[in-house]
C-alpha cells in the first residue's frame, strides 16, 4: 500500500527530570517518566487520520519525532516513501504543519511571515496564498499576535496549503477554536485531500470533530498505540452495556475493556458488539459507543483489573 | 484587611525578604556618604518608594488581579490593603535606612541630624509625595505608566542639565526645596511641636486625596 | 422556581463588540450552558458578574441580590474558574490555597486535601510547573471548596482531555443534586453540553438569540433538508436561516410542527446545538 505515513517501532523516552518540551504531563507513564513505546501505525494517501488520547499519552512527541524536532531512540519514520531524517529536506518541503501554539514571529505583520517563510519553498504558489488569504479573509498588514487564535490557524493552514503539501500534519487545530469555527476548518481539510491523494494527521481532544471527518483514528495512552483501525470499524465494533450488577459476573469480565459503576448500575465497555448484543441483549442496553466513551473508559482507573 | 496583607506576604516571601533584608543596607551605606541634608531626602524617600510599586507591579505581570478580584472582595478594600501595606513598608525601611546611615563607620552625618525632625519630617513628605502623585499613575496605567513617568522626569532633567538653562536648574531646585521649605516655614511659624502635628496632618490630607483619587480610577479599571 | 442567577438588560460595549440587552436566568438546582462563536460576548458576561468590568446598564441579581451593592456577599457564594486561570507563578500550591482560604467563611481544608488527592495535584508544586489541564483542575479545586451555591466557569473544559472533560461535567452534575445549587459554564464544545447541561443560552454577536431548556431544543429544533421548494417565500418565515448547496436546500426551523405541515415531503433531522450555532451564525453575517 501506498503511505504518506508509516511508523514502526517508534522508541523514546524522557527521564523525569530531563523532559525538554513540555511541563509534566497529566498521566504520563509511570514515575514522571515518560515513554513511547514501540509505536507503529500507517496512515494510507488519500485519507484523513485523528490521534487521539489522554493529555501526555505522547501525540505531540510522535508529531515532533516526525518533524524531526527531537531525536527518536529507535524506530522508523517513513514520510511519503522517505526515511524523515536522511531525506528530511525534500519531506519537509513536501509536507505542511500547524502546532498546537503556532509560534511565527509574533511581532511581523502577516505580509511579513509570508516573505519569511516562502523562500523556504520550493513549490512556493504565491497566488495560491493570495488566494487562500483572500478566502480565509486574513489581514495581510495585521500583527500577528494581535490575531484571534482562530485567524492565527487560518493562516497557518494557508501557508501550509500554499506550498503544495502533500501530508498536513496538524496539532490541536481546533484546540479552543468555535464550532462555527471548527466546521470550516474541518470541511477545508476535507476538500483539501479531495485532490490528488492528499493526506492529513491530526491529533485532537474534540472527539466529534473525528466523528465527522477522519478516515482512520489512532488511539494512543500512555506511549502505547491502543488501536489504529479505519473509524467505520471502531464505531460499528464498540458498544457500552449499561445493566446491573450482573454484568460482573466473572465470566464477562474478560469481554471488557473498562466498567463503571455508579449508583444508577454499571456501564461496561467491550470491543466485540456482536458477542455482547448476543450475551447482554435482553436484559441490558446496548448503545454504539463513542470515541469520548472509549477514551472514558479506557482510562486509568477504569480497567476491569 | 489582614488577609489581604496575608496574600502579599506570601505569594511575594522571597521578594519581601530579599529586599527587605538587602535593601535598607544599600540605602544604609549609601546614604552615610552623602553629607548634604538637602538631596537625601530626595534620594531615599524615592527610593523607598519603589519597593512597593515593585511588589504590586509582580501581581500586575503575572496578571493574577482577575483571580484575586473575583474572591469576596470589594475594590475599596483591595486599595485601602495596597495603601496601608505599602506604608508600612515604606515606614520600616525608612527606619531601618535611616539607623544604618547613623552607625555605619565613617558617616557624614551625625545621628542628632538623620533623627532630627527637619530630616524625619522632609523624608516623610517627600514619601508622601511621591506615592501620592505616583498610586494614581499606576492604578491607571500599571507598571507603563510608572516607566513612562520616570522617563519623562529623567528626560526633563537631563535637557535642563545639558542646555545648563539657569532657569531650568533653578526651577528644578526650586521643586525639590518646595517640600523641606515648606517643613521649615511651618517649622517656624507653628514653633517645634505643632509643627510636627500640622506637617503630619498635611500629609495625611495629601495622602487621602491620593487614595480618593486612585479608588475612583481603581473602579473604572476592566479586567 | 427561585433563580440562582438573573440577569436582565444587560449592555456593555467595547470598541467594535456590544452585549445588547443580554437576559437570561440560571433556576436553582440546575446547570446553564452558555455558548457562541469567540467573541460572541461570553467571557464579558462572566466578568460583568464577577464585577471585573463595569457594565453600562442592566442588572444582575444572584440569589437575589445586586452584584454590586452586595459584591461581598455575591462572591461569598460564588465558584469561579477562569479561562485561563493565572496567579502569582513561582508559588507553591499549598501557599495559593492559604491565601484565598482566609476569603470565603465556608472554606472547607478537608474537602479542599481531599480534591487535590483526587486530582492528583501535589501541593508543593508550584503553580507555573503545571500543564493547562492541571491548573484547571487546581482552579477547580478553589472554587469547589467553600461550598459555593454558585459555580461560574468560563471555557472550563477547553484544552481539555476528552477523559478529564467527563470527570467534570460528571462533578458539576454532582454539584446541583442538592436542588439549591447552580452551574454556568461556557464551552467550544457542544457536545459537552448535549450531555450534561439543563439550559443552553446562545449567544451571537453580543445578543441572546436563545435561551431555552436544553429539552425543549431537542424538541423543537430540526435541520429540513429538500430541494428549492423550501426557498418559497411564503413559507419560508419559517426558518430561521436557509442554506443552499449544489445538493440541495438545507434550512433551520425552531418549530418543527408548522414546518411539518408546510413541507410534508421534506426530511426532518434533529439539529444539534452546534447545528443552530452554524446556521444563525452564517445567516446572520450574510444579512
Amino acid at each position: 500500500m501506498d503511505c504518506a505515513l508509516e511508523i514502526k517501532d517508534l522508541s523514546k523516552s524522557y527521564s523525569p527530570s530531563g523532559r525538554l518540551t513540555r511541563p509534566a504531563p497529566d498521566s504520563a507513564g509511570s514515575g514522571g517518566g515518560f515513554h513511547l513505546n514501540e509505536v507503529s501505525f500507517s496512515l494510507p494517501r488519500g485519507y484523513i487520520m485523528g490521534l487521539i488520547g489522554p493529555n501526555g499519552a505522547g501525540k505531540t512527541t510522535i508529531i515532533k519525532l516526525i518533524l524531526n524536532l527531537i531525536r527518536r531512540d529507535g524506530g522508523e519514520i517513513r514520510v511519503l516513501g522517505l526515511d524523515n531524517i536522511a531525506g528530511e529536506m525534500e519531506i519537509k518541503s513536501r509536507l505542511g504543519f500547524v502546532h498546537d501554539t503556532p509560534f511565527f514571529y509574533e511581532h511581523l505583520t502577516l505580509a511579513d511571515v509570508r516573505k519569511t517563510v516562502a523562500p523556504f519553498y520550493r513549490d512556493w504558489d504565491d497566488a495560491c496564498f493570495r488566494r487562500l488569504a483572500e478566502e480565509f479573509e486574513l489581514p495581510l498588514g495585521k500583527r500577528f499576535k494581535t490575531l484571534s487564535r482562530g485567524m492565527k490557524m487560518k493562516f497557518a493552514l494557508a501557508a501550509a496549503l500554499s506550498h503544495k503539501a502533500e501530508l498536513l500534519i496538524l496539532d490541536e487545530p481546533t484546540s479552543g477554536l468555535d464550532p462555527v469555527f471548527r466546521r470550516e476548518l474541518l470541511r477545508k481539510l476535507s476538500a483539501f485531500i479531495q485532490d490528488e491523494g492528499k493526506s492529513v494527521l491530526f491529533s485532537t481532544h474534540i472527539t466529534s470533530d473525528l466523528e465527522r471527518i477522519a478516515d482512520f483514528i489512532t488511539f494512543i495512552r500512555g506511549g502505547r498505540i491502543v488501536f489504529s483501525s479505519p473509524r467505520d470499524r471502531i464505531l460499528g465494533a464498540w458498544v457500552v452495556v449499561k445493566g446491573g450488577p450482573e454484568l460482573l459476573a466473572a465470566e464477562n469480565r474478560p469481554l471488557f475493556k473498562g466498567i463503571r459503576q455508579s449508583a444508577c448500575g454499571v456501564h461496561a465497555l467491550t470491543a466485540e458488539a456482536d458477542e455482547a448484543r448476543r450475551r447482554f441483549g435482553r436484559e441490558a442496553i446496548v448503545e454504539t459507543a463513542t470515541l469520548e466513551d472509549i477514551m472514558f473508559f479506557m482510562s486509568k482507573g477504569n480497567g476491569h483489573a | 484587611m489582614i488577609k489581604l496583607f496575608r496574600k502579599d506576604f506570601i505569594l511575594h516571601k522571597k521578594f519581601v525578604l530579599g529586599v527587605g533584608l538587602v535593601y535598607p543596607l544599600y540605602i544604609g551605606y549609601m546614604g552615610s556618604r552623602i553629607g548634604r541634608t538637602t538631596l537625601l531626602p530626595v534620594l531615599c524617600a524615592f527610593l523607598y518608594v519603589i519597593v512597593p510599586f515593585v511588589l504590586f507591579g509582580r501581581e500586575d505581570k503575572f496578571k493574577a488581579e482577575t483571580f484575586t478580584l473575583s474572591l469576596p472582595v470589594t475594590r475599596r478594600e483591595y486599595l485601602r490593603a495596597r495603601f496601608l501595606l505599602s506604608w508600612i513598608l515604606m515606614l520600616l525601611m525608612f527606619a531601618a535606612g535611616s539607623l544604618l546611615m547613623a552607625v555605619v563607620p565613617g558617616a557624614k552625618l551625625p545621628a542628632a541630624t538623620v533623627f532630627g525632625p527637619r530630616m524625619v519630617l522632609s523624608s516623610l513628605a517627600f514619601i508622601a509625595v511621591y506615592f501620592g502623585l505616583l498610586m494614581p499613575l499606576f492604578v491607571r496605567f500599571g507598571q507603563a505608566g510608572l516607566l513612562v513617568f520616570l522617563v519623562v522626569l529623567q528626560v526633563t532633567g537631563v535637557l535642563l542639565m545639558v542646555f545648563r538653562s539657569s532657569v531650568g536648574i533653578g526651577l528644578i531646585k526650586t521643586l525639590f526645596r518646595l517640600v523641606p521649605n515648606a517643613v521649615a516655614e511651618i517649622q517656624a511659624a507653628f514653633g517645634p511641636a505643632p509643627a510636627v502635628f500640622a506637617v503630619l496632618s498635611l500629609l495625611a490630607l495629601f495622602s487621602y486625596g491620593s487614595f480618593s483619587l486612585s479608588l475612583a480610577l481603581f473602579r473604572r479599571k476592566e479586567y | 422556581m427561585a433563580a440562582a442567577l438573573e440577569i436582565s438588560g444587560l449592555r456593555k460595549s467595547y470598541k467594535g463588540f456590544a452585549l445588547k440587552d443580554v437576559s437570561f436566568a440560571v433556576p436553582e438546582g440546575s446547570i446553564m450552558g452558555l455558548v457562541g462563536p469567540n467573541g460572541a460576548g461570553k467571557t464579558t458576561i462572566v466578568k460583568l458578574i464577577l464585577n471585573l468590568v463595569r457594565r453600562q446598564a442592566g442588572a444582575i441579581k444572584v440569589f437575589g441580590l445586586d452584584n454590586l451593592a452586595d459584591e461581598k456577599a455575591v462572591k461569598n457564594r460564588i465558584g469561579f474558574v477562569h479561562e485561563t486561570p493565572a496567579l502569582v507563578e513561582d508559588v507553591p500550591l499549598r501557599d495559593i490555597a492559604s491565601v484565598v482560604a482566609p476569603f470565603y467563611p465556608c472554606w472547607n481544608p478537608a474537602l479542599f486535601q481531599a480534591m487535590l488527592r483526587e486530582f492528583e495535584l501535589p501541593a508543593g508544586k508550584k503553580f507555573k510547573a503545571l500543564s493547562h489541564g492541571m491548573k484547571m483542575k487546581f482552579s477547580l479545586a478553589l472554587a469547589l471548596s467553600h461550598d459555593a451555591d454558585l459555580l461560574i466557569l468560563d471555557e472550563p473544559t477547553s484544552g481539555l482531555d476528552p477523559v478529564f472533560r467527563r470527570e467534570l461535567l460528571d462533578r458539576l452534575a454532582g454539584v446541583i443534586q442538592d436542588g439549591r445549587k447552580a452551574v454556568l459554564f461556557s464551552t467550544h464544545v457542544t457536545s459537552d453540553l448535549e450531555r450534561t447541561a439543563d439550559y443552553v443560552t446562545l449567544l451571537l454577536d453580543g445578543e441572546v438569540v436563545l435561551s431555552a431548556p436544553r429539552d425543549d431544543i431537542r424538541d423543537k429544533w430540526a435541520v429540513v433538508k429538500g430541494g428549492p421548494e423550501l426557498l418559497d417565500p411564503v413559507r419560508c418565515p419559517l426558518f430561521r436561516a436557509v442554506r443552499e448547496s449544489p445538493y440541495g436546500v438545507e434550512a433551520l426551523t425552531g418549530d418543527i410542527p408548522a414546518s411539518r405541515a408546510a413541507f410534508p415531503s421534506a426530511v426532518f433531522d434533529r439539529a444539534s446545538i452546534e447545528d443552530i450555532m452554524v446556521f444563525l451564525h452564517s445567516g446572520a453575517s450574510h444579512d
